[in-house]
């Protein structure tokens, strides 16, 4: 007996077919809750502030804030290369060998200098290795470290309060002026 | 989907999710503590200026610095050695500094282990503590120096402490011997520097057997100087000629190769001279010359007409003809002489034979209204002279008469103390000398270096020396370039282990020994030869103060005259020089060997490890020697045709025999080398030389005996015959591509 208009769906599926269903199906969904994760996680690639905890806990606020402590006077490479480089931590004891002696911080801070042990910083603002990116041209064009790195100058603990995607760069590209073309980043 | 699959499904995305989004993992920034004097720039980095001394030709360096760390040399464009250029042991200069071999602390013998490289740690105090007692203790009983660089600060230290030690035996690095070429100016100009020959300005250059692109003086000048003289001129493409038994890697650019018997270069020079002076008589040109001088120069050089020329060394007629002819017609032209010239019997009489073809030639250049070519430096007021010997360094350094001085000396028990400065003189000292006995019988041997080597197994206290990309220094060139110069070198990266510049460690131990050396340390030295003679450098800003001067110097190099860059200087008359008729007379080379022994041995240094002072670079091990392509190794070059008819293959291994030793080498077939010819590289078979060179191939100089050139007391080196053996083994040698195989695919099967 023979079905009349009958339909390959219809057939019965083999074992195969059924799980590379399965698979794909796992995938498709897979990606999208890597995808969604990837946004929402609390980590440097999310939407979120991101504050890690860092081996001293340094204030922006008491720094640049308060004392009004030129950011160049630590990050003092912005200016002068790609990078602008986190401050040695002999440049720390340029005044803390004086200054804030008793708290418990500095004496964490003069331990590092005395064993000549270096801090290791958690990195919270990062580029993928697609994207050129030079401080030194920024700040050529005297564009404020705010305009990308949002108030720093009020943290109390390090944390990263805006997100660097590629639509944040083009409009302050384009509100400015500034050359769109792809080669200008991803070169 | 039923429930149960949805959750399974539900489960296993959350899973996948999670597991991308925390592959991420937190970055780290991790700044210097203190960081370096100038700061650090993350990404461009600095640039510093400073001297190169891998070798001793003193070629300007700038060298690029991120973080710290140096990354790259590159040549310094304004210097005029090197013009910008730098060669492959110059950038191998990084690999040198971060070694992991380096010698990172002082180190003293343990007790009886003389013969191996077993040290224990000491402290700084310590050692310096032992070494001001051992020349209180040493103080006129016999010392000597071996020096690595006779030209810098450091040699200078050296030689003033030994002074003071009671003592002159100090002993430059050219321990295969090459005092021949100053001897024989000395008789010819009356000076005894080596001669600077401007190529650059030259448009027709006859080398002979002069490599200068691999182990001159300095090859990366050589290189500049051909570029000029090959298009330097708009009008004019510069000839190149080379005369030898091997096409070396010089000999394979020049336009024109001549083979030649061993030893025979001098007799071919003056073979040349005659048809110069027969065609110069014929032409009735350099009047300005006397009848009678001209008279004695035609009877000295009777003997070396164009038959008998020929005859001796195996040069066609046609060839000498054809050279001759070159001298006549061109420009202004120049002979180069080289190793090939020097290192037989005859070398010195070979030398002066091509110093008289070269007298000659610049009198038709002046006669042609053309001279360019400075080759007698022009320095009136001898300022590069009164420069050195302020420095104090020692005016005859590098004679191989010293060494063996020393070496009898240590071997009758009359030296206490031995100070060995960065160089490793029972590698690369010929083994009839025996060096290693003789450091064995010396009471206590000091060695300032950074690497354990060869030597240091019979030292008794090591002193750690700075790299010089860590240290600061200056050097006066040997060999000017026809420009009087002042190298400034200057670290470039902080001092990495627990070292110490040697004469900062002499000084110190000096010092404490009660000697008055009146300086304290050696910045003070080069401060003050700035002070002295920064009057005479109208390059310097007179308004600087001194130390404004110095710090003017650091970026540029150092100080040499732009008047010399401008415009050759033209040479001064040679009419004193032309009574010299009774020092042309070339014998034929004598050889050391027996009836048996059919090959000539062709010991030469490779353009990559020079004289094995470099060996444990792999940098410079895996660098293929340009004309066999092989790297990574030792060999015997041989005669492609020659291998043929004595069944030999590339690879096999031959023991090479002279009659002085015996040591084994894969063959390496070579069609550029005469069928009597063995060419076998310098700088291989260290013993105890660090992970590398450690046990790679054998050292050549166990071939070579005690066979003087002339009077001089230098080695003949390559007056040696040897015969070779199969041994039935076979070596599968690292090579890159084949040459033949190459030449047949792109020129013959297309």
């Amino acid at each position: 007996m023979r079905k009349i208009g009958g339909h390959a769906s219809l057939k019965p599926r083999s074992d195969i077919a059924r799980f590379a269903t399965k698979i794909l199906a796992v995938l498709a969904v897979g990606f999208i809750g890597f995808v969604v994760f990837f946004y929402a996680a609390p980590f440097q690639y999310s939407f979120s502030v991101w504050a890690p905890d860092q081996p001293i806990a340094y204030s922006h606020k008491l720094h640049a804030g308060d004392l009004e402590i030129n950011c160049q006077y630590c990050h003092a490479y912005a200016r002068r290369s790609e990078m602008a480089g986190v401050p040695s931590v002999s440049k720390c004891m340029n005044c803390h060998s004086n200054l804030t002696i008793d708290s418990e911080q500095i004496a964490k801070l003069t331990e590092h200098y005395d064993q000549d042990k270096p801090l290791e910083w958690i990195r919270i603002y990062d580029l993928p290795d697609l994207v050129w990116f030079s401080h030194k041209r920024h700040i050529a064009k005297e564009i404020a470290c705010q305009k990308c790195h949002g108030p720093v100058q009020t943290l109390v603990t390090n944390a990263r309060l805006v997100k660097h995607n590629m639509s944040f760069c083009l409009n302050c590209h384009q509100e400015n002026g500034a050359p769109t073309d792809c080669l200008t980043c991803h070169m | 989907m039923d429930r149960r699959n949805f959750l399974k499904l539900g489960g296993a995305a959350a899973a996948s999710g999670v597991a991308g989004a925390c592959g991420q993992v937190a970055k780290k920034i991790i700044p210097y503590v203190v960081p370096p004097d100038d700061g650090v720039n993350p990404v461009d980095g600095w640039h510093y200026a400073t001297t190169c001394r891998m070798c001793g030709a003193g070629c300007g360096i700038i060298v690029r610095t991120v973080e710290g760390r140096a990354k790259k040399v590159e040549g310094n464009p304004n210097h005029p050695i090197n013009r910008g250029g730098v060669c492959a042991r110059g950038q191998a200069a990084v690999q040198q500094l971060y070694h992991p071999e380096r010698i990172r602390t002082p180190l003293k013998r343990r007790a009886n282990t003389k013969g191996t490289n077993q040290f224990e740690k000491i402290s700084w105090e310590e050692a310096i503590a032992i070494l001001a007692d051992k020349m209180k203790k040493a103080k006129g009983k016999g010392s000597f120096v071996m020096a690595s660089d006779t030209t810098d600060v450091t040699a200078s230290i050296s030689a003033q402490t030994l002074k003071k030690l009671g003592s002159e035996d100090f002993v430059g690095p050219n321990l295969k011997g090459l005092q021949s070429h100053p001897d024989a100016s000395k008789v010819l100009h009356s000076m005894s520097s080596e001669q600077y020959y401007d190529m650059a300005h030259a448009s027709f250059v006859f080398l002979l057997g002069a490599d200068v692109f691999e182990n001159s003086v300095s090859p990366v000048h050589y290189g500049w100087a051909f570029g000029q003289m090959r298009r330097g001129n708009p009008t004019h493409r510069g000839v190149l000629t080379y005369a030898g038994p091997r096409v070396s890697m010089t000999a394979a650019v020049a336009d024109h190769f001549i083979a030649a018997k061993q030893g025979t270069l001098g007799i071919l020079a003056l073979g040349v001279a005659h048809v110069v002076l027969d065609m110069v008589e014929k032409e009735r040109l350099l009047r300005s010359i006397p009848r009678p001088t001209m008279a004695r120069w035609f009877k000295a050089l009777e003997v070396y007409s164009l038959e008998t020329t020929s005859r001796r060394t195996g040069v066609p007629e046609w060839d000498i003809k054809e050279v001759a002819k070159k001298f006549m017609t061109h420009r202004s032209a120049v002979a180069i002489p080289g190793d090939d010239v020097s290192c037989y019997s005859n070398g010195v009489e070979s030398l002066k034979a091509v110093e008289f073809l070269n007298m000659i030639v610049r009198e038709l250049n002046r006669e042609k209204g053309h001279l360019m070519i400075p080759d007698l430096p022009h320095d009136e007021t001898n300022l590069f002279g009164r420069m050195k010997d302020f420095l104090g360094v020692p005016e005859k350094a590098s004679q191989f008469r010293t060494m063996r001085k020393i070496v009898k000396k240590a071997a009758d028990g009359e030296i206490v103390l031995g100070m060995i400065m960065n160089i490793d003189p029972v590698f690369s000292a010929p083994r009839f000398l025996d060096v290693a006995k003789a450091l064995d019988n010396v009471d206590t041997v000091v060695y300032f270096g950074c690497f354990l080597n060869d030597t240091t197994q019979y030292a008794d206290l090591i002193l750690p020396d700075h790299h010089f990309l860590e240290s600061w220094s200056a050097q006066l060139p040997n060999y000017p370039h026809g420009y009087p110069i002042f190298n400034a070198q200057q670290p470039v990266v902080r001092p990495l282990y627990d070292t110490m510049p040697s004469g900062e460690a002499l000084l110190k131990a000096a010092k404490k020994a009660g000697f008055n050396l009146k300086m304290d340390n050696q910045e003070e030295m080069i401060e003050k030869l700035v002070t002295e003679f920064r009057a005479e450098w109208p390059e310097v800003p007179q308004t600087l103060s001194d130390s404004q001067a110095w710090e003017f110097l650091l970026p540029t190099g150092g100080w040499w005259s732009t008047l010399r860059a401008v415009e050759p200087v033209e040479a001064p008359s040679t009419d004193h020089l032309w009574d010299v008729s009774d020092q042309l007379k070339v014998e034929d080379p004598v050889f050391s060997g027996e009836l048996e022994h059919t090959f000539h041995l062709h010991p030469y240094e490779t353009v990559t490890i020079g004289d094995g002072r470099l060996a444990n670079l792999s940098w410079l091990q895996e660098m293929v020697e340009p004309v066999n392509s092989l790297s990574w190794g030792f060999w015997v070059e041989i005669n492609t045709v020659r291998a043929e008819q004595l069944g030999i293959a590339q690879g096999d291994i031959l023991t090479v025999t002279s009659k002085f030793g015996s040591i084994e080498a894969p063959a390496a077939l070579y069609p550029g080398i005469g069928p009597d010819t063995l060419a076998m590289p310098f700088g291989y078979g260290h013993v105890s030389f660090g992970k590398i060179p450690s046990g790679q191939g054998a050292n050549v100089l166990a071939l070579i005996g005690d066979q003087g050139v002339g009077k001089t007391g230098e080695p003949a080196w390559r007056g040696v015959k040897v015969k070779i053996a199969k041994t039935g083994r076979r070596k599968k040698m690292v090579r890159e591509g084949d040459m033949k195989g190459e030449y047949e695919g792109e020129v013959f099967q297309l």
